[in-house]
């Protein structure tokens, strides 16, 4: 991730979402993610220190590719006055990674019209036909992984 | 993102979409380096 503020990178990581991280998603945080947690398998970026969760997505298998279903930035990254930068980013790299080594790198997600175009530009999603599905294919999974994972 | 089910429409086409692009580009290996 990059602080906003010394731009700086900081090193972050991804693991599974715990019941006891709960009380802290709600608090920075507005979707559901109790609800989600039942549904997929769910992740949060964190720092070295962990005590703090910067962002969250859930991902589950869609027949022969991975769906990922949510994302999600902590409140304090998110806006103008954002603390850390590239935390999507960070989040979609790590949905890419798990599509490369169980789906031959594919992975999928069902966008708003609006942000269609923020996916295929800033992650190289394609757009099926004039659906709402994105897919980033093998290659471009790649791309991700070789950019957020140094 | 939206968070839904996909229609049986898009299960159709989401199929067909990944089952043509293996057709034509083949099947992806990649190896990640350690630690990534």
């Amino acid at each position: 991730m990059l602080n906003t503020v010394t731009n700086e990178k900081v090193e972050c990581f991804t693991s599974e979402v715990l019941k006891g991280d709960l009380l802290l998603i709600r608090k920075h945080f507005s979707f559901d993610w109790k609800s989600e947690i039942s549904k997929s398998d769910t992740f949060k970026l964190i720092t070295l220190s962990g005590n703090f969760i910067h962002g969250l997505i859930s991902i589950r298998p869609k027949d022969d590719c991975l769906e990922l279903r949510l994302i999600e930035s902590a409140d304090i990254n998110l806006g103008k006055k954002k603390l850390y930068d590239r935390v999507a980013g960070n989040l979609i790299a790590y949905a890419a990674k798990v599509a490369i080594e169980n789906f031959e790198g594919y992975m999928m997600t069902i966008s708003k019209t609006a942000i269609i175009e923020h996916y295929c530009s800033s992650y190289g999603f394609v757009q099926i036909g004039s659906s709402q599905l994105l897919i980033s294919h093998p290659h471009n999974s790649k791309k991700l992984v070789d950019l957020y994972y140094e | 993102m939206e968070v839904r089910e996909l229609t049986l429409k898009e299960e159709k086409m989401l199929h067909e979409h990944i089952t043509d692009y293996k057709k034509r580009h083949g099947k992806k290996t990649f190896v990640l380096r350690p630690g990534k």
